[in-house]
């Protein structure tokens, strides 16, 4: 049953499982099947020789089998999972095994810590111990971190912020009152400024008046000198007129005759042109018949060359389409010679693969020898542990009535068979050495038997790759079978090799051809255009002697109805000479009109010059005047404005001859009164300016070179604003501080919390005093239990206790008296455990944080020779209410008395080489 | 002679056990009588099989195990005078003979209704088919009818809710039922006919001491109601049971004669030796059962066990610091628990 479920089986401790397999077998198999809840499930197991052990769960429904899980390492965890019990916890509670049950009982009390440990799975709280003072820990650091932070703040005190508010309150104080005093100098220093300005723009319209008056006294001058020249220049001017007027005139005379003279040379010339015009056209005439001839034989030529041209088309056109059929061929034998050589390395593939394989044969039945080997010497070794384990268990029964002999003493009750002991026997030498001696034997045959082992498992490991490269090879010929043979692979390459060297050739020779074709057709063409220049050449020729014989026609045609003379030349002699003295005589009275036109025009210059100077002293002084009206005005608004009374405008002349000195007077009388009124604004404003002064000696400050007293002002109250701004800044900023502050210190109390409440978890997790408790207690639990079983087995005569790890017995019939539970006997101690065996399971059930997985069944391997024929009755009879208490008691003896009670069941027939089972 | 079960005490007797009895059964022979005896839940129904041949040479009939009526079943024996009486024999069959399998594992209540409906149909059954109706009728039994005080000594199960068998099954037919298996001999309150139990011959338990061990002498004629008288038996040792301090107890021995006693000792509290002491006194003192005087209170244990982890640990605290834990603290510890618990790998054994 473990063997199914979890791989193991106790006869085999830790060793290998295949020692159960039947000699001639190469494997066996094995399937559980079992229900749990209302779930039905199958394990099933296969182990063998050689290979590996193939295991499955599955889950039988009416739909059919579900697969769980696959594997050895795969079930064992699902079973793990399923019945929430390892191998150890079921061989403690559902199956116990021979001989081993006992254990907890009278074993070590160390395995007994440690299987509580494990059922309770107290080990939990180690890492909840772990994680508490972790997290104490991080608390801690935590707390550290918050009480530095409140540290940095340190100074942001209530008393701190009190003094800075103080300190902003004086600031605004003094900042305020610079403000006003600023204020008030700026004004002053703006008013001085402007009385300032009045006063020179006053002084400047002074000025400027003194400067008309000035003005207007010259220009009076220069109009007395202006008027003599004035008339002479008029008459000048009247003369030079007269005089142009008769030289035109005598110039118009000569020019009509000198045209008449023209005229008559005109005709003349007419009569040579039409004679020219005849002998062009007749030398035109001779041209075009030459011609004409030349032209038709050019264009014979040029179409016998156009015939050439097309018949040398053709023959490329053929050539070109060979060579391309040479380069198809040739392309096709390269494809050809390709795949002759694939064929043939797959050929040598196929040849290479079959070598592989057969050396491959060797080599496995070589290490299957190698195998045998290991196994033989893995199972030797096991043999001797074995061995050595018979022998420790001999020493340890030994050690066990040793044990109970040191309790003795002459004259005293004996523990085990309650009688008085008489003489006490003598220990026997030798033990202690014997023990250790055997202990460091059976170290070493445990050493061997690990290296036996994994050279046999590495001997195995080494055939399973050697099976798996066959395989391989054996599947890489089924791909390769097809493949041709080597011979006839390379014969064919040599073909496909020859073939592909013919098509070359082919292909060569026709672009030899192609080529040759191409070069006489390209000649072909340079004829045909040749002999077109040729031929229209000639034709321009021709159209040209045509135009100059229709030029001559139209010459004639012009002329034509006009006298021929008889003389042309002589007529055409005189009548030049006449021409030439006609044209002297007018040239030389054009020059004396030119001449009387030049004095006429500089007599007006004169005459303009002289008007244009009047012009401009007129000009002169409508500006003065006009200077004078603006100005008047403003000086008048200026005194207005200031309170002073505006003198009254003077009288002002249009023309320049009016000017008169009352007008000068008048003008210069006004610049003094406006000069007056300029020194009264300037007294005002050294006033203010004094002032001002005088506050910036009140301010107190040292005036730096290069600053006015209002600067000066001005820099101080910017200082005063600075400070106070400074003032606010830094009271600000200690406000958000101890604001920081408050906050900080709210952590640094959390987290003081935090760090003491997973102190106060951690330390009484420190240690082993909680798991002791709970094993204590659990184990206290068992026992009322384990005694409650006991006291219905036997009869109401014992009962278990726990101290310390370790079981008492309670003896009800011997007035309680409590003896250590090694000192049962065989049945006794039979019974106790077997209480104690179900009382675990019970545990097991609710432990722990409760478990689903009912256990409805114990299996109980052997123990019964141990009992007596009275305990084994009462032995039988607890068992037998075991039974009625919705448990399935399943029990394995050898013992004849238990099957004739127990009539259900299987019985194990031994026969010479095999056991077999059948029902009972 | 009628012995209606349970002659040895388990299935492998010892030889000193089988001398006595078949030297016994012989003597009864001997003196004339015809002995029948039927296998009990303590026999070993093999071995009285095994030996059932021999024995019947010699006038000792057994019936190991249940027979149908004419395949062994019904015995008739003849007396010294002549007179035939018809025995039916019902040995005892145990529970699985008469519940089916998946009954078993169902439902224990359905197992106990099927076996008391099948005994019942059985004894019906059995005891219709007289050979002749002229002869008595007599039921010989072993089986624990409801109802029938328990002496002590029996084992618990064989004597309760799954064996017991209704007293309304036997019919009106039958004479006189034998039964064996409890050992108080008593008359079976309402069961007719005339139903009686025998009892034990000796006193075997101390739940016995005191009571009196008889044999019952029954005069039976067909159609008539039979006469039974018990005989007193003192043969054997009795059972004593004495109670008081160890001063007292030379005092309480006196008169036990030969019985074997067993001791309620009342003492301060155990000590190692006090049995000795006792025996000292009380030399037949079989068991020595202390019944302290001041018997602090049991310390009302609540089980750890059973406690979820928060509980367990809450307690833990409390013992050793004498406070009661905060809630905060306990919650802490529930949450790193939960954390580890989130960890833990597939299939850890609960």
């Amino acid at each position: 049953m473990t063997l199914c479920l979890y791989g193991s089986a106790a006869r085999l401790g830790r060793g290998s499982v295949k020692p159960l397999i039947s000699p001639a077998a190469d494997e066996m198999l094995l399937r559980l099947e079992f229900e749990l809840g209302d779930q039905t499930y199958r394990a099933s197991r296969r182990i063998r020789h050689a290979g590996q052990t193939r295991a499955r769960l599955e889950r039988v429904t009416s739909e059919g089998d579900e697969t769980l899980a696959d594997g050895p390492s795969d079930v064992n965890r699902r079973v793990r999972a399923l019945l929430r019990l390892d191998y150890e916890a079921f061989c403690r509670t559902v199956l116990l095994p021979q001989g081993e049950f006992e254990e907890f009982l009278v074993g070590d009390r160390h395995k007994r810590r440690e299987i509580m440990n494990e059922l309770l799975r107290l080990e939990r709280y180690g890492s909840v111990a772990e994680l508490a003072r972790r997290r104490q820990g991080n608390a801690k650091n935590r707390l550290q971190n918050a009480e530095a932070l409140v540290g940095e703040y340190a100074d942001a005190t209530p008393d701190a912020r009190r003094a800075a508010e103080e300190l902003v309150r004086k600031q605004e104080a003094r900042a305020s009152a610079l403000e006003k005093m600023e204020r008030e100098a700026r004004e002053r220093v703006a008013g001085a400024d402007a009385a300032r300005g009045r006063a020179d723009a006053l002084a400047h319209m002074g000025a400027d008046l003194l400067g008309h008056a000035d003005a207007a006294q010259q220009l009076a001058a220069r109009h007395e000198r202006l008027r003599p020249d004035h008339e002479r220049t008029e008459r000048e001017l009247r003369d030079a007129g007269k005089s142009t007027a008769a030289a035109r005139a005598g110039r118009e005379r000569a020019e009509a005759e000198r045209d008449r003279v023209e005229r008559e040379v005109g005709d003349t010339l007419a009569h040579q042109d039409i004679e020219r015009a005849m002998r062009e056209a007749s030398t035109a005439e001779d041209d075009i018949e030459r011609l004409t001839p030349q032209h038709a034989e050019a264009e014979g030529t040029l179409s016998k060359r156009r015939t050439a041209l097309e018949e040398a088309g053709r023959i490329e056109s053929e050539a070109s389409r060979q060579h391309l059929d040479a380069r198809t061929a040739s392309e096709a034998a390269a494809g050809a010679a390709r795949d002759a050589s694939r064929g043939r390395e797959q050929a040598k593939a196929r040849d290479d693969a079959q070598r592989a394989l057969s050396g491959l044969a060797d080599q496995i039945e070589a290490t299957g020898a190698s195998l045998d080997d290991a196994e033989r010497a893995l199972a030797a070794a096991e043999a001797n542990l074995a061995a050595i384990g018979e022998r420790m268990r001999e020493l340890e029964h030994r050690d066990h009535a040793l044990a109970v002999r040191f309790t003795l003493a002459e004259g005293s009750g004996c523990p085990v068979c309650e009688q008085t002991v008489t003489t006490v026997p003598p220990m026997p030498d030798g033990l202690f050495e014997a023990r250790v001696e055997l202990e460091a034997r059976q170290e070493a045959a445990e050493a061997s038997e690990v290296v036996r082992r994994h050279e046999r498992d590495e001997v195995q490991g080494r055939l399973e790759r050697l099976d798996g490269r066959r395989e391989e090879k054996r599947a890489q010929l089924d791909r390769l079978g097809d493949a041709p043979d080597l011979p006839a692979a390379a014969v064919a390459v040599r073909d496909a090799k020859r073939t592909v060297k013919e098509a070359s050739g082919r292909e060569e020779r026709a672009v030899h051809r192609l080529a040759g074709a191409r070069g006489a057709r390209e000649q072909a063409d340079g004829d045909v255009q040749s002999a077109g220049h040729e031929l229209s050449k000639l034709a321009d020729q021709i159209a040209d002697a045509k135009r100059r014989a229709k030029g001559a026609g139209r010459v004639l045609l012009a002329h034509l109805g006009d006298p021929l003379p008889d003389d042309a030349e002589t007529a055409l002699e005189q009548r030049r000479t006449l021409l030439a003295a006609a044209e002297q005589a007018a040239s030389s009275a054009t020059a004396a009109e030119r001449d009387a036109a030049d004095a006429e025009r500089a007599a007006r210059e004169a005459h303009d010059a002289n008007q244009a100077k009047h012009t401009a002293l007129a000009g002169d002084l409508r500006g003065l005047v006009a200077a004078l009206r603006t100005l008047y005005p403003l000086v008048c608004e200026q005194l207005a404005g200031d309170g002073l009374t505006p003198p009254a405008e003077p009288d002002c002349p249009d023309v320049p001859w009016r000017l008169g000195n009352d007008f000068v007077a008048a003008l210069r009388d006004r610049a003094s009164v406006a000069r007056e009124a300029a020194t009264t604004f300037a007294d005002r404003a050294e006033a203010d300016l004094d002032e001002v002064a005088r506050m910036r000696g009140e301010v107190g400050i040292e005036a730096p070179k290069g600053r006015t007293e209002s600067e000066q002002i001005a820099d101080a109250l910017d200082d005063a604003r600075e400070q106070r701004a400074r003032a606010r800044a830094d009271q600000d900023q200690l406000r958000r501080r101890l604001q920081a502050r408050e906050a900080h210190e709210v952590q640094r109390v959390e987290a003081e919390a935090e760090h003491a409440a997973w102190r106060a978890l951690a330390e009484p997790l420190q240690g082993s005093g909680f798991i002791d408790f709970v094993i204590a207690e659990v184990l206290d639990g068992l026992c009322d239990i384990a005694s409650a079983r006991l006291r219905e087995i036997s009869g109401d005569r014992y009962s278990l206790q726990a101290e310390e790890l370790n079981f008492r017995v309670i003896d009800h019939f011997n007035a309680d008296q409590v003896r250590d539970a090694s000192t049962l006997s065989g049945g006794e101690r039979f019974l106790a455990s077997l209480a104690l065996a179900l009382a675990l399971a019970e545990s097991v059930r609710t432990a722990g944080g409760g478990l689903p997985a009912e256990l409805d069944a114990v299996f109980i391997d052997e123990g019964f020779s141990s009992l007596d024929a009275e305990s084994l009755d009462v032995t039988l009879s607890a068992l037998e209410t075991l039974a009625q208490r919705e448990l399935m008691v399943g029990v394995i003896s050898h013992v004849d008395s238990v099957p004739e009670r127990i009539s259900d069941g299987f019985e194990v027939v031994v026969e010479h080489n095999r056991s077999r089972v059948r029902a009972r | 002679m009628v012995v209606a079960g349970d002659v040895f005490d388990h299935h492998h007797p010892s030889a000193d056990a089988t001398r006595v009895v078949y030297h016994g059964l012989q003597g009864l022979a001997e003196a004339g009588l015809e002995v029948l005896v039927i296998a009990g839940n303590h026999d070993n129904p093999r071995r009285w099989d095994a030996v059932r041949p021999l024995l019947g040479a010699h006038r000792v009939h057994v019936v190991p195990s249940f027979r149908l009526p004419d395949e062994g079943g019904r015995l008739v024996l003849r007396g010294d005078d002549g007179t035939e009486c018809e025995f039916h024999a019902l040995p005892w069959i145990p529970q699985r003979d008469l519940v089916n399998g998946d009954v078993l594992m169902s439902l224990l209540g359905r197992a106990h209704q099927q076996y008391a409906h099948r005994m019942e149909q059985l004894i019906g059954q059995i005891s219709v088919q007289p050979e002749d109706r002229e002869r008595p009728q007599v039921l010989v039994a072993h089986l624990f009818y409801a109802g029938s005080a328990i002496g002590g000594g029996e084992r618990t199960l064989t004597a309760g809710v799954t064996y017991q068998v209704p007293t309304a099954g036997i019919p009106d037919l039958l004479g006189y039922a034998a039964l064996g298996h409890l050992h108080r001999a008593q008359r079976v309150p309402g069961a007719a006919p005339d139903t009686y139990y025998s009892g034990s011959p000796l006193q075997l338990d101390f739940s016995e001491a005191g009571q009196d061990k008889s044999v019952y002498l029954v005069e039976l004629e067909a159609g008539v109601r039979p006469r039974v008288e018990a005989l007193p038996l003192d043969a054997g040792r009795p059972l004593l049971e004495i109670a008081g301090t160890i001063d007292e107890l030379a005092e309480l021995r006196k008169g036990a004669g030969e019985a074997w006693v067993s001791v309620r000792l009342r003492c301060r509290r155990a000590e190692p030796g006090l049995a000795d002491q006792v025996r000292e006194v009380v030399p037949d003192a079989v068991r020595v059962v202390l019944e302290p005087q001041h018997t602090t209170a049991p310390r009302q244990r609540v089980s750890v066990r059973g406690l979820a982890p928060r509980e367990q640990f809450a307690r833990y605290l409390q013992e050793s610091d004498g406070l009661e834990p905060h809630a905060a603290l306990l919650d802490r510890f529930d949450e790193l628990l939960n954390e580890v618990d989130a960890k833990e790998p597939d299939g850890a054994p609960a």
